[in-house]
Formats: structure tokens, sequence, C-alpha cells
């Protein structure tokens, strides 16, 4: 019987005399009772990594800002709908491995990400119509949500996607949750410059939840398109059919991805398979998480075959609901013959309002 | 690009609602499955954002099952769950520390604020499944807050562990469930003064 005879108001005392009474003090005294607010919420996201090439190369920064919003669009009986906006702006200096949004490693890029109105078709919101740029549905991260951390699955390195835009179908039921989508295929931005398109749907365990910690859960997605690379100089047909799932026990979790598909057509098709499995470790408070991922990544073209994988590890520290702070080691430890050795460093500390 | 008006219209945004929200969108859920499950006549629901502040957690008595984590000082959705447009009952995600981790709680109380069912969204406790499936939900039915101060103690969640058809082991669990929902109760009365209808 571990929480009798706590006396309620020592424990926030206690949570005080941890240092974090400087943050609670930002709170505003006037909104303490029956502060209702039906408006649009907004929430501050600001970042900065280091980030360091593992083998003797170069090191560089990258700086985040953004800015997230939340509304339920009020109806007669209930919301009618639900609003999410995010955007934002990224800063890369001396990066040694831009990510794609950046044209090079000292590169600033205006960002929208999320930006979807989600229709109530009907009061149960099982059936839902989702407009605008969405994440698109695929494995682990349908209900895990990694959007500005280090740690990462295999979504943009499947589909050449993150987000997109277009529309979705999705729900919950008793059995299952899904989401099916169509999507112009370009991205982050909106382009219709080789008539791009994107085609996506997963079906899974209802879940109800979205957050870094993820929930029990398993999923079958299928994904096909001609999707846009970032700097719109060409299109590629992409084929996917994936599997997900996560178990959780105590302090641990285990996370499995895999797929099997295609990347181009014609002569110049390739058939990839790949996997990813993550096994973590995370407290009781739920404040310090680690976790060692292992990716593989199986490629034929013709008679041409190639194997891949890498190991990351890294571990998150979010002492409260603002801060995390996040380091993370990747390296590529299978790669063809006569590839160089590569691996990155990256430190990450962030903080939410 | 030129990009220095963008980076000064986030800075400005960032601190122009830093001190008035603390809403991670990513825990916003909207447990629209559980909510037509507790209230299958339900035709809808809608949500507010109410918030509990260090001030609030302060006003907590000391008779009470339960205290408060520092993360929970923010702001947090209600849905409030409508049959043609009337006020029929309330849900909260509530979350409570448990042995291995963190444990998710959809809490649904009746119009008047009495325990009426609940749900687990997310747990690390190798009972969370068969606590989701057992009776307590429906031993604790009716309950207000008055009742949970008085019966609270070990032999009550001994006898609610028995129950539900629980194990020993399971009793830190049906403690928490018991805390979760006691503790939606008094934020909806105490401190953000909803009607009872």
């Amino acid at each position: 019987m571990t929480r009798f005879g706590i006396h309620p108001i020592a424990g926030v005392r206690r949570a005080l005399a941890l240092g974090f009474g400087s943050l609670l003090s930002l709170l505003p005294a006037s909104a303490s009772a029956a502060a209702s607010r039906t408006g649009p919420l907004f929430t501050s996201d600001l970042s900065v990594q280091s980030v360091m090439e593992a083998h003797g190369g170069g090191r560089g920064m990258q700086f985040d800002a953004g800015l997230d919003s939340y509304s339920g669009i009020p109806g007669a009986n209930g919301d009618l709908a639900t609003f999410i906006g995010q955007v934002g702006i990224a800063k890369a200096q001396s990066h040694p491995a831009p990510p794609g949004i950046f044209k090079d490693g000292d590169d600033t890029a205006f960002l929208i990400k999320v930006a979807t109105v989600n229709f109530h078709l009907n009061p149960e919101r099982s059936v839902n119509l989702k407009v605008g740029h969405f994440e698109i549905p695929y494995g682990l991260e349908a209900n895990i949500s990694n959007a500005g951390e280090l740690r990462d699955f295999t979504r943009g390195r499947n589909t050449g996607l993150m987000l997109d835009w277009g529309a979705t179908l999705n729900g919950t039921l008793p059995r299952f949750q899904y989401e099916v989508g169509l999507s112009r295929g370009s991205g982050m931005t909106y382009s219709d410059r080789f008539d791009p398109y994107a085609l996506s749907a997963r079906i899974g365990t209802p879940a109800d939840y979205e957050g870094y910690a993820g929930v029990n859960a398993v999923g079958l997605t299928f994904f096909r398109g001609r999707i846009l690379n970032m700097n719109r100089s060409a299109a590629m047909e992409r084929e996917r059919v994936a599997v997900d799932a996560q178990y959780y026990h105590g302090p641990w979790g285990l996370l499995l991805e895999a797929s099997t598909g295609s990347n181009g057509k014609g002569a110049g098709r390739t058939n990839v398979s790949g996997a990813l499995a993550e096994i973590n470790l995370t407290n009781a408070s739920e404040t310090l998480s680690v976790y060692v991922q292992t990716l593989v990544e199986r490629q034929r073209t013709g008679a041409r075959a190639s194997r891949g994988g890498s190991l990351v590890a890294g571990v998150r520290w979010s002492p409260d609901r603002h801060w995390i702070l996040s380091l993370q080691r990747d390296e590529a430890v299978w790669r063809p013959v006569g590839a160089p050795a590569a691996g990155l460093l990256v430190l990450q500390l962030r903080h939410r309002l | 690009m030129n990009t220095r008006p963008l980076i000064l219209l986030l800075a400005t945004c960032a601190i122009a609602v830093g001190t008035a929200s603390a809403q991670t969108f990513c825990s916003v859920r909207e447990p629209n499955r559980v909510i037509h499950e507790m209230f299958p006549d339900s035709t809808g629901f809608r949500t507010d954002i109410l918030e509990i502040t260090a001030d609030n957690a302060a006003k907590l008595p000391a008779d009470l099952p339960f205290v408060f984590d520092r993360r929970e000082v923010t702001r947090h959705p209600l849905h409030i769950v409508l049959r043609d447009g009337k006020v029929i009952g309330y849900v909260q995600a509530r979350t409570q520390a448990t042995r291995w981790g963190l444990t998710e709680f959809v809490w649904a109380l009746d119009s008047r604020f009495n325990l009426l069912d609940f749900r687990v969204q997310r747990s690390r406790e190798p009972g969370a499944v068969t606590l989701g499936s057992s009776r307590l939900g429906a031993g604790l039915r009716g309950l207000g807050l008055n009742e949970v101060r008085r019966r609270w103690g070990p032999a009550w969640i001994e006898e609610l562990q028995k129950t539900g058809g629980l194990s020993a082991d399971d009793r830190p669990l049906v403690e928490a469930a018991v805390a979760a929902g006691a503790k939606t109760i008094w934020l909806a009365t105490e401190i953000w003064k909803l009607p009872a209808l």
C-alpha cells in the first residue's frame, strides 16, 4: 500500500523542492479556477541539436523553432471537427548529414508540418475525414509520436515521405483502428511535377493513444505511390507491405517493424526488404529511457544484391513536461564492401511550453 | 530566403503563448471508442481544456488518497458527453504512477460526478489487461468523492481487489484506479466547479 500515509500537499511541496518551482511559477494564477478553454491552444517547441560525424568528419548544429495549435470546432451536439496546425522554422549550420528538408548543410527552411482538419462524420467518431497536410499512416509511428525526437523508425526510408497533402478516412472501432489516405506524393511542399501520388493504409489494434511511450499494439500497413524527391527533380515508384508490433512489460519495451516491397519500376525496379527491432528500458517515473535499435535492409536489382544495416543507441531524459535532453549514436555496422565507415553522434536539448 | 521575419514571428509567438498554454499535443487523446462504450446512448461529445495549477494542487485535503505529480500541473482535456445536446457525463484521462511506470486511466463520471466506469488506456503493469476487463468498474459505480474518502484504506482496497477478481499483485493498480477516479471527481467539483446536473 505504497500510497497510504503520504501527505498529498507534502507530495506537491516535494515536487517544488526538487527545483521545479520556477517552472510552476510561470503558470498564470488567474487561470486557476474554472479555467475552461474551448478556443485554440498553442504550444511552442524549441530544439537545438549538436551533430558530429563519428569518424573524424564534420560537426554542426541544427536549430528548430515550432508553434503548434489545437482546437475543437464546436457544433450543437459536440465538436464537429478537430484542427491541428504545426508550423516551424529549421536552420542547419555546417550540418554534416542534413535532413532532406535542407538543400545543404547551411540552409534554413520554413516548414508546414501537420496541418489538418479532422471532420467527425458520425457521433461515435468511428468515421472521420481528415484533410490537409497529414502524417502518412505507417507502422509504429501510428501510435508512437517521434516528431521532433532523435529516435526514428522506418517510415521515411520506406515511403520517402513523412507528411503529405491530401485526405484520409480514419477512426477507431471496438476491435481495430484504421486510416486510409490518398495524397499528392510531394511531401513537405505541394507539387504536381511528375504527377506524384501516395496511397497509404494502416489497420491496427485500437489504442486511442499517440505519445512517445507507446502502447501494446500490432498493425499492418500498405503503401503505394510515385513519390517526388525533395528537390523535385524526379519521382520514384514505391510499394511496401509492413507489419509492426510493440509490447511493454514492466520496464521493458520491445518494438518490431518489418517490410517488403520495391522501389522503381521496369528494368530498374529494386526489391527491398527490411526490418527494425528495438528494445528499450524505462524507469518507473518514465523520466529516463534508453533504447537500442537494429536496422537491416536487403536490396536486389536484377542479379545484383546488397545488404546493409546499422545499430542505434540512445538515451532520453525528460525530468518534467517541458524539457527533454537526448543523446543518440548510430553506426552503419553492415555496409557494402569498400564503403566508408559512417555514423553520427547527436545531442539534442528540447523545450516545449 | 530572408528568414529573419519568420524567426522573429516564431520567437514572439513562443514568448506570447508560453505562459498561457502548456498542452503537449501528442498527449491530446480523443478516446471516442471508450466514450461510446461507457455512454452507449450518447450522441456526441465536446472537449474543453481545463487547468491544474500549483495553487490548485496545494488545496488538496490531506485525507484524499492521492497526490499530484508535478507533470500534472498543466492543462487537461475534459470530454463532456452529450445526448441530444444535454450533458450526461464526463470523461477524462488521468495518469497515476504505478510500479513500472505511468498508468493512464480513462474515467467516466455521471452528470452528478459519481464514478461510472473506467478503462486502462496505457500501462506497463503486467496486471493491467486483467484490471481493464475486471469487474472493478462495476464495483465502484455510483460512488461519490465522500464515499471513496470514507471507505479508503487497506481493507477496502483488498475487498475491491477480491470483488474484481484480481490477484494481490494487482493491488497497486486497484489503488491507482480508485485514486484516479477520486482525483477526477475532486478536480471537477472543487477546482473546476463544474455544475452538477
